[in-house]
């Protein structure tokens, strides 16, 4: 047909639009880039560090849940044993970054691949419940093989990673601006990444599959086929997130892989804004900073916590994200009326 | 030639007997209505020919192939694809996505996963030119969720026919549209390409006229007649069963 316009050129509105999302991602980045340098508390700098290993975890969990349409609350099973894969090669036998790294992504990814297999017979509550039971198995593990794990007193003694050229006098992960740099770096490949698989033809029938599996089935999807493999990504970016948590506090604990730290990250990415990117990194950010704040002042910061999500729950459902989206829409209508 | 057949089909519900030995032949290109009154078994029938819902006994051929024991998804790349009586949308996802999927389905792109979408330009072109053709083109951005009950009716059809199936199963496709939108969409399913099979359930008699070169009679999960639509409409069964009843039960309550 001659009369088709390419699909791009439809939208030239669109187009600028997402030149003004470059500039202002260029913009987050380098001010990211500058943070430490502008006379930052170290406390921040941490603090910040965190908010990268744990949005990263927590894009990871949205891949399935907000992508993909798949509710787990055994994600921190692959962040658990991404920490105690980098941190056992670290100890046992180099602490070379790109050694330790894809042994996290690699036994976290074997993992997800032998949980998806089982748990992703079923679906809905029943995966949810399979999901939790394989992570508690990973956990009860790691007390049982006290050799490999140190059980119930974790893994301690887990240095920072070195790079494989110039070693420690090149750059020193023990500095904690340089430790915040390695993880900011890590965090944007991570959500680049991501980013382009939620935009590629897979990442779109990842989406087909949330939003009407059965329908995807009718038009000729394996939909079990794609839902494995992001469960398979999802989780090699939770190892991810779990080595560079365990090299960020030199240890490795069961409670990496309980199922209170699966629900912790799905805290998150409910309070961001489940089906974003962006939003499980503000959700991260918000939680931290509250359990931090909370938690200087009181003993019953969970409590408290707990009281605020189910605020956000049912006030904006939508979490940040969501919240955001109105206030823009308010602001334009207002901006159109003068 | 044979495109379609079903051979003894049965479907039970516990003790319902819903479709009690169902047999018939569909030849490559026919358009076949499906007609029968509320309840006959007619969306059952179109189950178990696409998977949806196992079958109790009998079987089911597409090319020769027995296909009954095949999921939905093997028998859509095998040609078959089909609309919901009820509409099966992806609710989220706005006009050009739906079909877009539907085109992706079968031009194994779908493992791709760093390149872009939008840089696979024949995917695109084609979701285009179908929703040219099925008069989307003007709602291409719009969210399935934000379309009236007759553009999400015709989006049904859309998602299915760019499958770019052999054998399209049409589950009464113009019910609750406009009287307007029946007529594009008659329209519309007539000027589908001549060898594409079509089976259509369809409780309108006009629709049905315009469409159908065979007829396939429903009742009470029995086939009660088969053949061209002369045939049928003077079958003395048909009359007493169905065509006697078309005042009542027989009028469906969605039309
Ligand atoms: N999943 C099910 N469980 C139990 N009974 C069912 C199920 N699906 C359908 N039935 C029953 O089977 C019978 C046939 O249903 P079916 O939907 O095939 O009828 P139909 O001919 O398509 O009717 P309509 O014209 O109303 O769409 C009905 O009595 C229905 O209640
Ligand atoms: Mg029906």
């Amino acid at each position: 047909m001659q009369n088709v316009v390419p699909f791009q050129e439809l939208q030239p509105g669109k187009r600028a639009n997402e030149w003004k999302k470059y500039y202002l991602a260029a913009l987050v980045i380098g001010l990211l880039l500058l943070f430490p340098f502008m006379n930052t508390s170290s406390y921040l700098i941490n603090l910040l560090t965190e908010v990268f290993i744990f949005g990263i975890f927590a894009m990871s969990l949205d891949l399935i849940l907000g992508f993909t349409g798949m509710a787990s609350l055994g994600h921190a099973a692959f962040f658990g044993l991404g920490a105690y894969a980098a941190g056992i090669v670290a100890v046992r036998y180099s602490p070379d970054l790109f050694i330790t790294l894809p042994a996290a992504v690699l036994v976290a990814a074997l993992a997800a691949l032998l949980v998806g297999l089982l748990a992703l017979r079923t679906s809905g509550v029943y995966f949810l419940m399979l999901t939790l039971a394989f992570s508690q198995m990973f956990y009860a593990a790691t007390f049982k093989w006290t050799w490999l794990t140190g059980g119930s007193d974790g893994l301690s003694g887990i240095p920072r990673p070195v790079l494989p050229f110039g070693g420690d006098s090149l750059i020193n992960f023990f500095d904690s601006t340089n430790f915040y740099l390695l993880t900011l770096a890590v965090f944007l490949a991570s959500y680049f990444l991501l980013w382009r698989i939620i935009h590629s033809p897979f990442g779109q029938v990842l989406i087909g599959i949330r939003e009407n599996e059965k329908r995807m089935l009718a038009i000729g999807y394996e939909t079990r086929k794609f839902k494995l493999a992001s469960f398979v990504i999802a989780g090699a970016f939770g190892g991810v997130a779990g080595a560079l948590n365990a090299f960020y506090i030199g240890y490795a604990s069961p409670q990496d892989l309980f199922w209170a730290m699966s629900g912790q990250v799905l805290v998150m990415v409910i309070m961001g804004g489940a089906g974003t990117l962006i939003g499980p990194v503000l959700g991260a950010g918000l939680f931290l900073m509250l359990q931090n704040v909370v938690s200087s002042y009181t003993e019953r910061w969970p409590i408290i916590m707990g009281a605020i999500f189910i605020t956000f729950v049912l006030a904006a459902p939508k979490g940040m994200v969501g919240i955001y989206g109105k206030v823009a829409e308010k602001v334009r209508c207002r901006l159109w009326k003068h | 030639m044979e495109t379609l057949k079903v051979e003894g089909l049965c479907k039970n519900y516990g003790a319902l007997k819903v479709l009690r030995q169902v047999e018939f032949t569909v030849r490559k290109g026919e358009r076949r209505a499906i007609i029968g009154p509320n309840g006959a078994g007619k969306t059952t029938l179109f189950n178990l020919i696409s998977g949806e819902v196992p079958v109790s006994q009998g079987k089911v051929f597409l090319h020769g192939q027995d296909i009954t024991g095949l999921k939905p998804y093997q028998r859509s790349v095998r040609g078959l694809a089909r609309t919901f009586q009820k509409n099966n949308l992806f609710l989220g996802l706005n006009v050009f996505q739906n079909v877009r999927l539907a085109v992706q389905a079968h031009q194994s792109v779908s493992h791709r996963f760093i390149a872009k979408y939008h840089r696979f330009q024949g995917i695109n072109q084609k979701t285009e030119e179908i929703l040219a053709h099925l008069g989307l083109t003007e709602k291409r951005d719009v969210p399935a969720s934000d379309l009236s009950y007759g553009e999400q009716r015709q989006l049904e059809l859309a998602v299915a026919v760019a499958t770019n199936p052999q054998v399209l199963l049409l589950d009464e496709p113009t019910a609750g549209m406009s009287p307007a939108e029946t007529f594009r969409t008659v329209e519309l399913i007539a000027s589908l390409p001549k060898d594409m099979t079509i089976l259509i359930i369809e409780h309108d008699m006009d629709v049905v006229a315009a469409i159908a070169d065979r007829m396939t009679v429903l009742h009470y999960g029995e086939v009660l007649a088969d053949g061209l639509p002369h045939e049928v409409k003077a079958n003395p069964r048909v009359m007493e069963v169905y065509l006697g009843l078309e005042e009542g039960e027989a009028h469906h309550a969605g039309a």
